[in-house]
């Protein structure tokens, strides 16, 4: 499986997790998930994901802009891969207060705890093949056997859709079998008993009747997706089984089967609104970056350093990992003393947008004609600030007299995403290596 | 077993290097596979194992493996 991941949030940890069972690609820095949507970069489209998901944190972050949008960009661009947008609330209602870690969020802008992650980590989790069902109040309205029962037909089809795909059903339910039967039966129902690869009609608990079923089709419990109204069933399937997925009530199907492509007839609706919408904001042929970066009302303040700056300097450069062209980390102290240095300057940048102000994001400082840092946080990526800074540091150089700038990037294990930084803004490559960039560009 | 070898073979299993290269004095930042994403899964991972519960304030103080293990005693897992 070949996973994109897509947040507004960071999804390192995540994908570490993901990377034992799957490929996986993500955008540099986080928080890109929309810019990616709109224009995917080179090596996603290379990568051809197979499943994107899209993790949009509102706990702790801001969703700037409309999912639905990214969802349909993506699907125009990408066809053959499935799109899943998981209802993250829903998760975290399911799962309680344990889905969240409000101290990685402070830490590294990762809203999610441990139990959350391998929540969202099912989500991707190796090919699912059987969806077992509980069946009163999940395939019918009622209780089978004691009176009417008005089958769940919207649900029932949907499921029945999956069967035609490859997908098993096991029956996991507690009734009197010969009740379930005729329930099954009733008009209006789009599954039979025949549509039921195992049948597990009883009264055992459910864990153990899935176990046994496992073993049976000898199956990894991994496989498996256990759909039930009851919370105390869920809860009990999830603490002896953990390595079962077991969604939230109502599930969505076409998120817990990504694999198959499942476009049900509620999918199919929802696509055709966003579309619908897409052309009432005249952008049926994919609004483009420009027009969203437009949309967040991106302001900046370019200036050169001044002393109550040097600081926040000084922490960006021991933070920043991947916008860092050669990763020199600095004290304070240091970078206080940049103000001294002869023939020598460092611009600053500051920036931020209708959601609210990003501060300080990034430094650049020319010493002797030549760029020794160009650094900026991941938090400002993807939105092209980079090249407003690099305009005023270019004109600042050039009213010092400098004709010549040199820039070098040299490998670090992060900083892969600005390998060809200096590429993009024009500059003449000198030589290289497999760990060194050096360039040079005429100003004036 | 030995509660140190049992908590660098977890260490070890989790960053995914062999076991012997670990040791108690190993710090955060000393090997390219504990870098600072597998800080923070470390973090989780090891309060989940271990039972205890380290605070926000104490995250940036835990930077030797030994610093984790002096933890591991404190939640009577």
């Amino acid at each position: 499986m070949k996973v994109a991941l897509l947040s507004n949030a960071t999804t390192s940890v995540l994908e570490g997790m993901l990377r034992e069972k799957a490929g996986v690609w993500s955008p540099p820095g986080h928080g890109a998930w929309m810019e990616t949507a709109l224009a995917p970069p080179d090596d996603l489209v290379a990568f051809a994901p197979e499943l994107f998901i899209i993790l949009l944190d509102r706990r702790f972050a801001v969703v700037e802009a409309d999912p639905a949008e990214a969802v349909a960009a993506l699907r125009r661009r990408f066809p053959a891969a499935a799109v899943v947008l998981p209802d993250l609330e829903a998760m975290a209602a399911e799962i309680g207060e344990g889905f969240y870690d409000e101290r990685m969020w402070k830490l590294a802008r990762m809203p999610w705890s441990l139990t959350g992650l391998r929540e969202l980590a099912k989500l991707a989790a190796p090919v699912k093949k059987v969806l077992a069902l509980d069946f009163d109040g999940v395939l019918w309205d009622g209780v089978a056997g004691e009176g009417e029962v008005l089958p769940r037909t919207g649900f029932q089809r949907e499921v029945a859709a999956l069967v035609r795909r490859g997908v098993a059903l096991v029956a996991l339910s507690k009734n009197n079998p010969a009740d379930a039967e005729a329930a099954l039966g009733t008009a209006g129902a789009a599954l039979s008993r025949g549509d039921f690869a195992a049948w597990r009609v009883d009264w055992n608990p459910k864990p153990g009747n899935l176990a046994a079923v496992a073993a049976e089709l000898n199956l990894g419990l991994d496989a498996f997706v256990f759909v039930d109204d009851s919370p105390a069933e869920r809860a009990e399937m999830r603490a002896k089984l953990p390595e079962v997925c077991v969604p939230p009530f109502p599930p969505r199907l076409d998120a817990l089967f990504p694999q198959l492509g499942a476009v049900t007839a509620e999918d199919a609706a929802r696509v055709a609104g966003y579309r619908a919408e897409a052309e009432r904001r005249r952008f049926a042929a994919g609004r483009s970056l420009d027009d969203y970066l437009e949309s967040l009302k991106i302001h900046t303040d370019i200036h050169l350093m001044r002393p109550d700056e040097s600081a926040r300097v000084a922490q960006l450069s021991q933070r920043a990992n991947q916008f860092n062209v050669l990763t020199n980390r600095y004290s304070e102290a240091e970078a206080r003393a940049f103000a001294d240095e002869a023939d020598a300057f460092t611009a600053v940048m500051s920036a931020g947008d209708r959601f609210g102000e990003l501060g300080l994001v990034a430094f650049v400082r020319v010493r002797g004609g030549e760029i020794v840092d160009w650094v900026m946080s991941c938090r400002a990526m993807n939105r092209r600030l980079e090249f407003a800074l690099e305009e005023f540091v270019e004109a600042e150089a050039a009213r010092r007299g400098v004709a010549r700038l040199a820039a070098t990037w040299r490998r670090t294990a992060r900083n892969e995403p600005v390998r060809e930084l200096y590429d993009r803004f024009g500059f003449a490559l000198v030589s290289k290596t497999e760990g060194e960039r050096r360039y040079e560009r005429i100003l004036g | 077993m030995n509660a140190e070898r049992e908590f660098l073979d977890f260490a070890a299993g989790l960053f995914g290097v062999d076991p012997s290269a670990l040791s108690l004095a190993t710090a955060y930042g000393s090997l390219p596979e504990w870098d600072s994403v597998m800080h923070l899964r470390l973090v989780m991972e090891f309060e989940a194992k271990y039972g205890v519960s380290i605070a926000l304030e104490e995250v940036p103080a835990m930077t030797t493996l030994g610093d984790f293990f002096a933890k591991a005693g404190k939640g009577g897992a």
